[in-house]
């Protein structure tokens, strides 16, 4: 490659991502709130596929389970602003009332990573097809867990009057207007970019690929996989679960129905289509998978019942088309213009 | 006698009913060209696994400069001084040659997370480090013109190259090479023993299992022979030329009578 040809590349991302950035910065002022609405969702979906991508896309660990994470997160605005079944020793009117938010969404990032090592410690161990089962089984314990534990998810009725968040000192109320909401994920968003970014571009996330690409190979280069698989799972789950708290703030009820296997298959959908490991390919993916469907039913009403059938097709055309993803991570590009590789023989020679 | 950096001791490896490898005892001298041969499935590769930690020995002991090392695994025998090639080349195949060998270097690297994150001096001088000892381990082994091309087209000879500059990476005490000169030609096959030499003013030691005995004869002082996972001779490539076991495990009981009376 040409030293000219790379700074016009990146010239040209530069323009692209400028333009990006002020379109998701004033989109919401000039659309309906139906569609503001469906921003919100985009956005939501974005940040789950920012999370996945790095389990999946970075690590390879393939994650069916991930929406539990997500799950975790809005249940736990929803107990801890004292909405569930459980009394908390204060009131929602309180001091609590203004921050509770911000510092659950915090705490959530404790509780998630939590959640994730010990579910990581013994499932990622296994390799490949184990893993997808062990996480796919995961995922529906969660909810299943949250259908019946009566006295502290409230099971199948879920929690409602949830509170939406407050902004402290100027006492903003984000209420049912979806704006706010949308602006915060978007700022969510950017920091999970950034922290993503930076740690795709260090050793760590070399480590990443390095076990994505050959584990065994990895650790004899002095890889610790199991703590990198870890660290890689982690992030997912706390990226999930601030994706959650906002949910459960905005939507202000929370039930199990919300978090089933088909959500885990959508944001996988999302950074699959996307391309796998590759930070734009995630957004661009969740626009796609839930983006388009949603714009197509607001425009099109009577089309509703085509709606998992637009969704087939982009799929499929997807595979055909542009296998490698929308917008693939550079190292994607490369392996796809070859031939697939045979198998590794299991027995390591 | 002089300190061994890596005794192996009695080490045996089962298969399910197959000894792979069968109470092998193995002295490795800092400084030196050590080459282990010995026909198909004689069990060498299973002994590089069982010292790098990839197979659980099912028996002896593995000290490197005195400190077991069994039980270890993988990535903590590599921090602990010993590198390895794959038989089977086994690159990152998407990263690029520098990626590759960025990979290898990071093991002597501490900066976690919130160092990335935040971009701290640890991180930024490691990872500065990283490309800069990358580009120089490629120029050792002399592909740095490929630096910023996936590994996986890079040419098969090339390949083990990188193969080496990855292990030379994490800084070995011992480097294991598993038939470094497969597939390759004679013009490769030079150019590896020159590398290998160099490797070992660097002041690595090395482990050599190969099949061309040109290879062997070449650059090894002493050579170490398996058959059907046990050692059977060990000395001198000359030398074990001429010994009979080493020429019936190679070719049969027949032939070394035969050469024995003649
Ligand atoms: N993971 C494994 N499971 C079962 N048997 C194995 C395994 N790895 C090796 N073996 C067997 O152990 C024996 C020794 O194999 P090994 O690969 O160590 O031989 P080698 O000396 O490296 O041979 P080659 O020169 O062909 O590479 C062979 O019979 C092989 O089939
Ligand atoms: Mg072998």
């Amino acid at each position: 490659m040409k030293r000219g040809d790379s700074r016009n590349r990146r010239l040209l991302t530069g323009g692209l991502l400028t333009g990006v950035a002020i379109i998701a910065l004033v989109i919401p002022q000039l659309v309906s709130l139906a569609a503001q609405e469906i921003l919100v969702l985009i956005a939501t979906f974005a940040l789950l596929a920012l999370g996945l991508n790095v389990v999946v896309g970075f690590a390879g660990l393939l994650d069916l389970g991930y929406i539990a994470f997500y799950a975790t997160g809005a249940y736990a605005w929803g107990i801890f602003s004292g909405a569930g079944p459980i009394k908390m020793p204060y009131t929602r009117s309180e001091f609590w009332g203004d921050w509770g938010f911000w510092i659950i969404l915090f705490v959530v990032l404790a509780i998630n990573m939590g959640i994730g090592v010990m579910l990581g410690s013994p499932t990622l161990r296994l390799r490949g097809d184990y893993l997808a089962i062990v996480t796919l089984g995961f995922g529906e314990i969660v909810r299943i867990v949250a259908n019946n534990l009566e006295s502290v998810t409230g099971a199948a009725l879920g929690i409602s009057q949830i509170p939406h968040p407050r902004i402290p000192f100027i006492g903003y109320h984000f209420g049912l207007n979806p704006v706010p909401y949308y602006y915060l994920l978007l700022l969510l968003l950017i920091v999970g970019i950034f922290v993503i970014r930076r740690l795709d571009h260090s050793r760590i996330g070399r480590a990443w690929i390095a076990i994505r690409e050959d584990e065994v190979a990895a650790e004899a280069m002095g890889v610790p996989t199991l703590k990198m698989k870890l660290l890689a799972f982690a992030i997912g789950a706390t990226t999930a679960g601030v994706a959650g708290v906002v949910f459960a703030s905005k939507s202000n009820y929370v039930s199990p129905a919300s978090f089933d296997v088909f959500a885990s298959f959508l944001v996988l959908c999302a950074v699959v289509l996307g391309g796998m490991g590759s930070i734009p390919g995630s957004l661009a993916g969740a626009f796609v998978i839930v983006g388009i469907p949603s714009f197509l039913q607001l425009r099109f009403p009577e089309l509703d019942e085509y709606r998992y059938w637009t969704f087939g097709v982009i799929l499929v055309a997807m595979m055909i088309f542009r296998p490698q993803g929308l917008i693939p991570s550079k190292r994607r590009e490369a392996e796809l213009m070859l031939e697939a590789d045979p198998d590794i023989p299991e027995a390591v020679t | 006698m002089a300190d061994a950096l890596l005794e192996v001791t009695r080490v045996t490896k089962v298969f399910g009913g197959l000894t792979a490898v069968h109470a092998v005892d193995l002295e490795i001298l800092a400084g030196e060209i050590r080459g282990l041969i010995g026909p198909n499935g004689a069990g060498k590769t299973t002994l590089f696994n069982c010292i790098t930690g990839v197979y659980k020995p099912d028996g002896g002991e593995i000290r490197l400069e005195g400190s077991r090392l069994n039980g270890f695994k993988p990535h903590r025998i590599t921090k602990a001084g010993i590198a390895r090639t794959f038989q089977q080349i086994r690159l990152f195949g998407e990263m690029t040659s520098l990626e590759n060998v960025e990979v290898g270097l990071d093991a002597q690297h501490r900066a976690g997370a919130i160092s990335a994150i935040l971009h701290l001096r640890r991180h930024r001088i490691e990872n500065e480090e990283a490309s800069r000892e990358g580009l120089n381990l490629l120029r050792f082994v002399g592909i740095e013109r490929y630096a910023n091309e996936p590994s996986r087209n890079l040419s098969y000879g090339d390949q083990r190259r990188l193969e080496i500059a990855r292990a030379l990476g994490t800084k070995p005490k011992l480097l294991l090479l598993d038939e470094p000169a497969a597939g390759m030609n004679p013009k490769e096959k030079e150019d590896l023993m020159a590398l290998i030499r160099k490797i070992r003013d660097s002041g690595v030691t090395v482990l050599l299992i190969e099949h061309d005995m040109r290879v062997v004869m070449g650059v090894c002082e002493r050579v170490a022979v398996l058959d059907h996972g046990e050692k059977i001779a060990e000395g001198p490539p000359e030398q074990l030329q001429k010994d009979p076991r080493v020429i019936e495990a190679y070719l049969g009981r027949e032939v070394a009578e035969d050469a024995a009376g003649a």
